[in-house]
């Protein structure tokens, strides 16, 4: 009765104390007098403890291997086993790959006058008047049996400049912008042609030209400054006697990428109400009949190169054209040829050369020997290493056994 | 009859004539009587009865001392002793909670739940502005008597005597009733913030004084004698750190009189005792207070925290006169805190001792072997407690802090030019070598220590060498000792030290602490670290890590900080690395441009580089990675002074690094031009090749750097080449026809794919650029004969003969679970703090473990703004410590900071919440009073 009467008491406390102050309830005492109270409680908050998972407790499974004499000069080995023969292979590669470059900077044409001085007049490089036309005999030493492929080959060009670059603008060349459209800020200031409203401070030579204020198209520095000598090639054949000199064959079909031919150059429907480059001898539509899809050099020449001096592919020798009867079907032969220069690009500003390269290509590509060489360097120095490394793993185990006896300080071992 | 019977008893109790002082040891279980021996009685801890409770059975007696009928004053002291231990405290009685829960080890929930029980039950007391003047708010049993009481009322009237309060109606008969829970139903049901009241409270409770309930306004407590008797608690004085001592003013429910019970440190009570009357030839006090002071003594040399209990009794007139002057005092808006402290201490005083309590403070389990690990791992532990000194030597030498044949310099000045004599005249001893101030901070290597010397000094000691005059020399002589003991400290002393030793040593420190008094020091600590349990959740709140045990400090110190550091310093290694082949990837293509600022990379790779394809590594090695197994850090702390001295991150790894970033920067470009030279490589195609080369070697390095191969590290390092640079770029280039002017990759990566221009330097370059590096490791790995490269040889070996089960099969901690009983989840380190700290906590936490192996504090000498110790400004927070403060035992924890080169450390022991502050956190209800 007691129990019962205090019960009923807290209770009526509760209830009191509940009613007069409105404010949270009492601390449970009884549970049976508290069934209300609990309920009204609030939840728990929710349990921070954090995850027992491996992840969370940094244990997952880990391969702890570690770098030693022991387990490196293995590795050494390996690596001197695959680098050697890889390199082998490469620099035969290499090796097989004939080329033979020429190269016509200073070439003269028939009257003696050097062309380089001529191409150096200004507006040569626009108009070429007067023609010079350098002829060159060349002797090729060697068969260059299979694809021969013909490169221009120029020097101290940077055509990786940063402000060279980006003087392009590939919308122009995918046809999508019509010719109203202006053309990007990066072609400038090959971007328009110099009409009065836009003086040209950097190009003081466009100012005086009264230009129709169009949008030059394709415009920039890039398409400004496009490669326009043209060879021709001759072949001597000793059979048929000096006089008769057959001309090689070739194309400049498929000298660019297809990727770019495809998608990254289309036609322009309409070139009215543009100017062609100021550099630039001949318009677009003079250039090719489907600009600029067709015209593969632009394509090649747009792909800026890496490095100052580099080649482009001009031509690819065509070994089974009619033309040319069987002379050039496994290549070119040796001996006599004629390279007939349409000199027209100015490289002494720049202090450049310019070569005509002829060519064959294996898997590695060109000839360039570096490759294999380094490769089999290396793999050399890893044998090299790799010995080195038994004799440390030798002596390294030697000085832990010696060294086992003394008393120096240890980490106790686990058993793991 | 009845006093025959218990004059009887007498010499039991008292040890032949000598009376009435009785003192106990209530170790949580036991209480024992005051003869038996002190280390019987530590050593009966674990007894669940009292080996010899003679004042339990005398109180426990048929004609034991009762209320009704109190017939000596031996039997009233008796009667007041274990009153005083199961009121004057703030135990809640929550008997509805599942025993289960209070009863277990205290984990988040339990501890919330019984924070917001005792929180609850402060609220009531804080509700009721003033004390009731009478016992209306009895219960309905009582109303026989209570028909005479008046109204409450907030009017500091006298109050009319009320009769005997007793909750039933058997008060002519000769047994009571019995109670009405067991004990066993009590003990789980106790709920205090402090472990330390829960214990007394469950000792009274054994000895047959139980407390049944405690509501606002009164207390239910059972006696042997006269069954259920509510007292009305006319007013709560709770503990706060000033005062060190708690009072409760009841009314006793016999004579209706106003009785304070007070609880408290020696020094706040005994100062507080009535002058013992020369006049009064039948009084004991002075022989009472002589005993319990020997008895205190005792208890303290056993690493017992004592209690003094003491009793007043008023009459009507004098509380009415207090309960004027407290009414108006809680009235005050200004100076409400001084009136009502004046108020209290007004009260407080005219004490008569009843006797003393030692509450054994065990430690928690595995501290011991964790002092000892961290001191094995060159770190410098110092306890800052607010425990006697003489407790505080002994806790020192029960966890192994102080060892046997130690020369113990104990520091004991009343002023700062004494604590400079005496610090100067052992540093002469010492032989050590002055310093300024400033030639602290700048030298390079830390002194060894002295095994032989400890420190100890308690607060008024400790308050003179915080002296700037004192300082300095305190610090070099600290710093000397193997470890420093702080005893009677405040929590504002606390933190002044850990801000001396971070400041003018230029240590990183840690604080660990479970207790609000902890709070400060904590936040003042390089990394706080809270243990979560019995104390409550204020340590927990400010702490950049939670622990629930002290013993998983050592986890966190010397597994996870010590991976942690080795992680972050290969980690930042690699960061700059990868930065620097970046860059040199793309300056070397400067000398080919004519300097003219074109980069050969795409800029969508410019961004990924570091971005997404090399970002996955250096992330799985700062998270994941772990060099060392657990085990062996943990069977070898010694390997944590490798973090101390920084040796993962020393000036020449980095420059070496940046040098081998050059190197691999060099060999990457070059490759790659050498295969492009004169041929009609264009820039996009070439940059391609460089950067592909450049990602596969930089994936290659970061592998090279994983010590540990999880499947997360095959997944990062697999997937950053192949994923996020090959794909990634394969199908950027199919997509993307005309963008990214003027790079605009379409289908170059796809046509370079075709080409051994591409191809070939992806072999060459990665492994010509990291011949150098992996000869170094190698080299290094095997004739290193420092203690980390044993223990990786170690490792590696042990994992090489373990089986023939591929290494990555197995688990590293399947050992770790087996000792542990299965239970994983018990030995895991909360790296998350409980509380609403979680993000900040652990970013602050990460922070921390970062700057354990910098020397941050060395560099910073030239900085003018860092004034010489003497000079500069300090400012400590809270409050400067008084000097009654310091004389007063303001708090009982026992606290540690550690401290090392590099790297600090701190540790906690217990501690009390009862800070007049009311966020008081929690307590577990069912354990003993441990660490």
């Amino acid at each position: 009765p007691i129990i019962q009467s205090m019960a009923s008491n807290k209770r009526a406390q509760h209830e009191m104390q509940a009613h007069s102050s409105g404010g949270p309830p009492p601390p449970p005492q009884y549970p049976d007098a508290d069934a209300g109270a609990d309920n009204e409680e609030k939840p728990p908050p929710p349990l921070r403890k954090p995850s027992d998972s491996k992840f969370h407790q940094q244990k997952l499974p880990a391969w702890q291997p570690l770098l030693t004499a022991r387990s490196v000069f293995p590795l050494f080995f390996l690596v001197g086993a695959a680098f050697v023969p890889i390199g082998a292979v490469l620099f035969t590669a290499s090796q097989s790959v004939k080329e033979a470059e020429f190269n016509y900077t200073n070439c003269r044409d028939a009257s003696g006058i050097s062309c380089l001085e001529q191409a150096n007049k200004p507006d040569y490089y626009r108009w070429l008047r007067p023609p010079c036309v350098c002829n060159m005999s060349i002797h090729l030493p060697d068969n260059l049996t299979g694809q021969v492929f013909a490169y221009y080959a120029l020097t101290n060009f940077y055509q990786n400049h940063r402000r060279y670059v980006k003087s392009r603008d590939d919308s122009q060349l995918l046809g999508w912008k019509p010719g109203s459209e202006e053309p990007l800020q990066d072609c400038s200031p090959y971007r328009q042609d110099p009409g009065s409203e836009e003086p040209l401070q950097d190009c003081s030579p466009y100012r005086q030209d009264p230009g129709s204020g169009s949008w030059i198209l394709p415009c920039g520095a890039i398409a400004n400054s496009l490669f326009n000598d043209t060879f021709q090639l001759f072949y001597h054949s000793p059979t048929a006697g000096a006089d008769l000199a057959v001309e090689v064959p070739w194309t400049s079909r498929g000298i660019s990428w297809a990727s770019d031919r495809e998608r990254k150059f289309g036609r322009v429907k309409n070139f009215t109400g543009t100017s062609k480059p100021p550099n630039w001898r001949l318009s677009p539509e003079q250039r090719s009949a489907d600009s600029f899809q067709g015209d593969e050099e632009l394509i090649v020449w747009m792909r800026t190169a890496a490095l100052p001096s580099f080649r482009k592919l001009h031509r690819i020798v065509l070994h089974n054209a009619s033309s040319a009867a069987d002379w050039f079907k496994d290549g070119l032969p040796s001996g006599n040829y004629t390279l007939l220069v349409n000199y027209a690009y100015p490289v002494n500003a720049f202090s450049g050369t310019k070569s005509f390269v002829l060519t064959t290509s294996s898997w590695s590509g060109g000839r360039n020997p570096a490759l294999g060489i380094i490769y089999m360097v290396v793999g050399c120095l890893h044998i090299v290493l790799g010995a080195l490394f038994v004799v440390i793993h030798i002596q390294a185990s030697k000085n832990l056994r010696s060294s086992n006896n003394e008393d120096q300080q240890t980490i106790r071992p686990v058993f793991l | 009859d009845s006093q025959a019977s218990i004059e009887c008893r007498q010499p039991i109790l008292d040890g032949g004539n000598q009376k009435r002082d009785c003192d106990f040891d209530v170790t949580g279980a036991a209480v024992c009587g005051r003869d038996l021996p002190v280390s019987t009685a530590a050593a009966a801890n674990n007894a669940d009865r009292s080996p010899t409770s003679e004042l339990a059975d005398a109180l426990a007696a048929p004609d034991g001392p009762s209320l009704r009928r109190v017939t000596s004053l031996r039997q009233r002291r008796l009667l007041d002793f274990f009153l005083v231990m199961a009121v004057c405290n703030s135990v809640v009685v929550s008997i509805d909670q599942p025993a289960s829960e209070s009863a277990a080890d205290s984990t988040a929930t339990s501890a919330t739940s019984v924070d917001s029980a005792v929180k609850r039950w402060k609220r009531q007391v804080w509700r009721r502005k003033a004390p009731p003047a009478a016992s209306s708010e009895l219960s309905a049993s009582a109303a026989v008597a209570a028909s005479a009481a008046p109204t409450p009322s907030l009017t500091p009237s006298p109050t009319p005597p009320t009769p005997l309060v007793l909750e039933t109606d058997q008060l002519s008969a000769g047994t009571p009733e019995p109670c009405r829970y067991t004990d066993a139903e009590l003990t789980k049901a106790y709920v205090a913030e402090s472990p330390d009241e829960a214990a007394l409270v469950r000792a009274a409770c054994r000895s047959g004084c139980k407390l049944v309930q405690r509501d606002a306004d009164s207390c239910l407590v059972w006696l042997p004698a006269d069954g259920h008797v509510r007292l009305p608690l006319l007013c709560v004085m709770p503990f706060d750190a000033d005062r060190k001592r708690m009072s409760v003013l009841v009314r006793d429910p016999a004579t209706n009189r106003p009785m304070l019970l007070t609880k408290g440190a020696d020094c706040a009570v005994l100062d507080r005792l009535r002058p013992s009357d020369p006049a009064d030839t039948d009084s004991d006090a002075d022989r009472v207070l002589l005993l319990t002071r020997l008895h205190m003594e005792q208890y303290s040399v056993a690493g017992l925290r004592t209690l003094c209990l003491a009793v007043r009794y008023l009459d009507e007139a004098e509380y009415a006169d207090w309960l004027a002057e407290y009414t108006l005092a809680q009235r005050r808006i200004q100076g409400r805190e001084a009136a009502m402290a004046r108020a209290f201490d007004r009260l407080e005083a005219g004490l008569e001792l009843l006797g003393a309590t030692g509450v054994e403070d065990r430690l928690q389990e595995g501290a011991a072997d964790t002092v000892a690990a961290l001191r094995e791992a060159g770190i410098s532990v110092w306890v800052l407690t607010g425990d006697k000194q003489e407790t505080a030597v002994q806790v020192g030498h029960a966890c192994r802090l102080l060892t046997e044949g130690q020369q113990l310099l104990t520091l004991v000045a009343d002023s700062p030019a004494e604590a400079g004599d005496r610090v100067r005249r052992w540093l002469r001893e010492l032989d050590v070598a002055y310093r300024p101030a400033y030639q602290i901070r700048q030298r390079r290597a830390r002194p060894a220590v002295r095994d032989g010397v400890a420190l100890v000094l308690d607060g008024r000691a400790l308050r003179h060498c915080l002296d700037e005059l004192v300082s300095c020399d305190f610090l070099l002589l600290a710093e000397q000792c193997s470890s420093v003991l702080c005893c009677r400290t405040t929590p504002s002393q606390k933190a002044a030290v850990v801000g001396l030793v971070k400041e003018s040593l230029g240590m990183q420190t840690l604080a660990i602490g479970d207790g609000a008094n902890d709070v400060s020091m904590i936040q003042t600590a390089d990394i706080g670290v809270g243990i979560s349990g019995q104390e409550g959740m204020q340590a927990v709140m400010a702490a950049d890590f939670s622990l629930a045990r002290f013993r998983f400090l050592k986890k966190l110190l010397l597994v996870h900080g010590h991976w942690c550091y080795d992680r972050l310093a290969r980690m930042s290694l690699y960061l700059f690395y990868k930065n620097c082949v970046y860059i040199m990837m793309l300056f070397w293509y400067q000398l080919f441009n004519g300097f003219s600022g074109q980069v050969n990379i795409g800029q969508v790779y410019q961004i990924c580089f570091n971005l997404t394809m090399t970002s996955l590594g250096p992330l799985v090695i700062g998270i994941l990675d772990r060099h060392l197994s657990a085990e062996i850090l943990m069977a070898n702390p010694v390997l944590y002074t490798d973090a101390q001295n920084c040796r993962s991150y020393l000036p020449w790894h980095f420059w070496l690094n940046i040098l081998d970033a050059v190197w691999q920067s060099l060999v990457v470009f070059f490759v790659a031009y050498l295969g492009a030279m004169d041929t009609d490589c264009g820039i996009w195609s070439f940059g391609d090749t460089v950067v592909s080369a450049g990602v596969i070697t930089a994936v290659a390095h970061n592998a090279l750097e994983v010590r540990g191969w999880t499947g997360l590290h095959w997944f990062a390092l697999l997937g950053s080449p192949l994923i996020a640079w090959f794909a990634f770029a394969i199908v950027l280039n199919l997509v993307c026809t005309n963008c990214l002017h003027p790079d605009n990759p379409y289908y170059v990566i796809v046509h370079g794919l075709t080409t051994a221009r591409f191809w070939l330097p992806q072999l060459l370059a990665p492994v010509l650029a990291l011949t150098p590096r992996l000869c170094v490791r190698a080299y290094r790995n095997t004739t290193r004969s420092n203690l980390t490269a044993q223990a990786l040889r170690h490792q590696s070996s042990a994992a090489s003969t373990r089986s023939t089960k591929p290494a990555w099969l197995l688990s590293p901690s399947a050992a770790t679970r087996r000792r542990n009983g299965g239970g994983s989840s018990g030995d895991a380190v909360e790296l998350a703090t409980a509380g609403n700290f979680d993000g900040a906590a652990v970013a602050t936490g990460a922070a921390g473990i970062i700057s354990v192996g910098g020397e941050v504090g060395l560099s910073t000498s030239s900085d003018p703004h860092r004034l010489p110790l003497q000079t500069r400004p300090r400012t400590f927070p809270g409050p400067p410590p008084t000097a009654a403060a310091l004389t007063a035992l303001s708090s009982r924890s026992l606290s540690f900071l550690v401290r090392g080169n590099g790297s600090g450390v701190g540790g906690g022991r217990r501690v009390r919440t009862r800070s007049a502050s009311s966020a008081a956190a929690t307590a577990a209800a069912g354990r003993r009073a441990s660490w």
